[in-house]
């Protein structure tokens, strides 16, 4: 049963923990490959234990394969006859190293309603922290789908 | 280079960003689709997006970011991105040639931290701008 809008709404600010990941060497090297951004500090291990970073550090976009979006609350909501993402933010605040056991919790952070050209258009706003294991943030993800 | 970061004093408002020019192929966006677990089918087959409205198979917002954060870090170093935003305007198809861009509109410096924010955003063929924000970067100060 599709939740409701209210149902959505009464749950905005509750955190709740969704999983805690492993991050390992061969996926954070993979990623960078996929996406075509081959600094060598994130796929070469002895060029990247030479830098600043003494050792390889994630490329900025990585914690995206932890599918952070899916594991989000109602994720996959249809309010009306589309849904898609409207914005996307992320702030960093340590690299992700290989190793990292990263802990993620999510919220609903806002819900609203608004009118455009093409009509009613809802809003959900949602939070991801990560942190490691000294429960220190690594990223904040906020994700912005809009439902028409 | 790896490692070699950008200098906060070297950095000046206007200075442009880029262009990273990117052939959106559809086997990238397939394996980056796989790699990010995301199970949706508008990203990897046409009918069904074309059936979701979408025209044609789309490409993931995150692999948008992943292209502008490389423009970012290409140009000022690994690690330098504290805060990266985007808004979806429009659909990034596969096939698509993407050029990433972006300027230095700001720099300050606050509680030790050297910042500098930049507009970006990621045109494509038809000269529209499907994908916009800013980013702010933190660099070290030469003193």
């Amino acid at each position: 049963m599709e939740p409701g809008l209210e149902t959505i709404r009464s749950l905005v600010g509750r955190e709740q923990e969704v999983g805690t990941f492993y991050i390992d060497k061969e996926r954070m090297v993979s990623f960078a490959k996929v996406v075509g951004d081959e600094n060598p500090c994130y796929i070469d291990e002895k060029e990247a234990e030479e830098s600043e970073f003494h050792g390889l550090i994630a490329a900025p976009m990585f914690h995206s394969v932890l599918a952070i979006t899916e594991r989000m609350p109602y994720a996959d909501v249809e309010c009306g006859t589309t849904g898609m993402a409207a914005g996307h933010e992320c702030e960093f605040y340590k690299p992700i190293r290989p190793g990292d056991i990263l802990t993620i919790s999510c919220c609903i952070e806002d819900v609203y309603e608004k009118t455009g050209r093409s009509g009613k258009m809802l809003f959900i706003i949602r939070r991801a922290t990560l942190t490691d294991r000294e429960g220190q943030k690594v990223v904040v993800v906020r994700h912005s789908q809009v439902l028409k | 280079m790896v490692g070699t970061k950008t200098f906060y004093e070297d950095v000046n408002i206007g200075e442009e960003i880029g262009p990273l020019e990117v052939d959106v192929k559809r086997r990238h966006i397939v394996r980056f689709v796989k790699q990010a677990g995301l199970n949706y089918k508008r990203f990897t087959d046409d009918q069904h997006a074309r059936n979701e409205g979408f025209g044609a198979a789309i490409v993931p917002g995150t692999y948008s970011m992943s292209q502008l954060s490389k423009m970012l870090t290409d140009h000022f170093g690994p690690g330098t991105i504290k805060k990266l935003g985007v808004n979806y305007r429009g659909l990034v198809h596969h096939g698509d040639k993407i050029s990433c861009r972006g300027i230095v509109i700001k720099k300050w410096a606050e509680d030790h931290d050297h910042l500098v924010e930049c507009d970006i955003f990621l045109e494509n063929q038809r000269g529209e701008k499907p994908v916009k924000g800013n980013a702010t970067i933190r660099l070290a100060s030469r003193g």
